[in-house]
């Protein structure tokens, strides 16, 4: 792979691959960076790339929660330090903060899922492949997800039960 | 199995979400630096030579150790050999000398041989005086140092030849 190449997609999916190692470890920057130095390594590329990213990054996080593990305390401090999982902006309708601490609560499965498919743009199918299930599962995984931050959020929501307007 | 499409709501809040840029704090740089150092394909290169030449040292060291710990000897050793019989070696035949072709006799290797004699002859009666002449030659090499026993013996000459040499004599004989 070109450096060229290699660069657009760092500055087109380094970031939401930073989220999505997040969902596990505490320090997903590294876990990135160490995806992106083997991309760079192998020799012919992965074709398709992106699935593969998302595939060395979530096993590299899961090995840095291992990690992670074995130091309590500086797990605890450093979940005390929790950067924000989003950039502020200014033209968004919902707040940087609150989406991640909403993101925080929902559950491992479907935060995964909810973050390869909004950020990462894996389509259903690799995400399934990703997470070694099935394409309806990781379907009813993204609807559930979506479902429960427009709780957390509270978007108003017409049609919705839980909504008393 | 085809993607069902969400509910409207839910996809008003998909395309807020999506709107959100995730925070990454990635070193761009250091990054691309070590990218590529990675795609490089030597990178076994120095952490070879780095691993050989710590063996080296290693080995070299030891070997320096151990040096140390024996240290010079000093004492000659003593080797007693036993003959219990001669053997006789056969010795190659020496070279023969190469033969070089017979230099013909010319006139003037000839003459250089005479004169040679004659210098010598001369030197001789020089210095042993002239009964030289009649006596054997005195060694004049050096392979055998001289000798006052070597030196010729000065004999007087006989009376009756100084005597016969002034009295006249007929020549002829008796008649």
């Amino acid at each position: 792979m070109g450096p060229e190449q290699l660069g657009r997609l760092i500055d087109a999916q380094a970031a939401a691959l930073v989220l999505y190692a997040r969902q596990w470890c505490a320090s997903p920057e590294d876990v990135v960076q160490e995806a992106f130095v083997k991309l760079a390594a192998r020799t012919p590329s992965p074709d398709p790339v992106l699935p593969w990213l998302y595939r060395v990054v979530r096993n590299g996080a899961l090995s840095a929660r291992r990690a992670d593990s074995r130091r309590k305390r500086h797990e605890a401090v450093a979940a005390a330090r929790q950067p924000a999982w989003f950039v502020p902006s200014e033209g968004t309708a919902l707040d940087a903060l609150t989406v991640s601490a909403a993101l925080q609560t929902l559950p491992l499965e479907q935060r995964e899922v909810l973050v390869a498919r909004l950020w990462g743009g894996l389509t259903f199918e690799q995400i399934a492949e990703l997470t070694s299930t099935s394409s309806s599962s990781t379907h009813r995984l993204y609807h559930a997800g979506i479902a429960a931050l427009r709780e957390r959020l509270r978007v108003s929501c017409p049609n919705s039960p839980s909504n008393p307007s | 199995m085809p993607e069902q499409p969400l509910e409207p709501e839910l996809s008003d809040l998909e395309r807020s979400l999506i709107q959100l840029e995730p925070v990454a704090h990635l070193q761009r740089d250091r990054l691309f630096f070590q990218a590529g150092r990675a795609a490089s394909g030597m990178r076994w290169l120095w952490p070879a030579s780095t691993v050989f030449s710590t063996l080296v040292a290693g080995i070299l060291g030891w070997l320096l150790w151990q040096q140390v710990l024996v240290g010079p000897s000093t004492e000659t050793p003593h080797h007693i050999v036993f003959v219990d019989r001669f053997v006789q070696v056969p010795v190659a035949a020496e070279p023969s000398p190469p033969v070089l072709p017979e230099v013909p006799q010319t006139p003037g290797a000839e003459s250089d041989r005479s004169t040679q004699d004659y210098l010598r002859l001369r030197k001789n009666v020089v210095r042993w005086g002239a009964d030289v002449l009649h006596s054997p030659a005195p060694q004049t090499t050096t392979e055998e140092p001289l000798t006052p026993a070597d030196a010729p013996r000065f004999s007087p000459p006989p009376v009756w030849q100084d005597i016969f040499r002034f009295i006249p004599l007929p020549i002829g004989g008796d008649s």
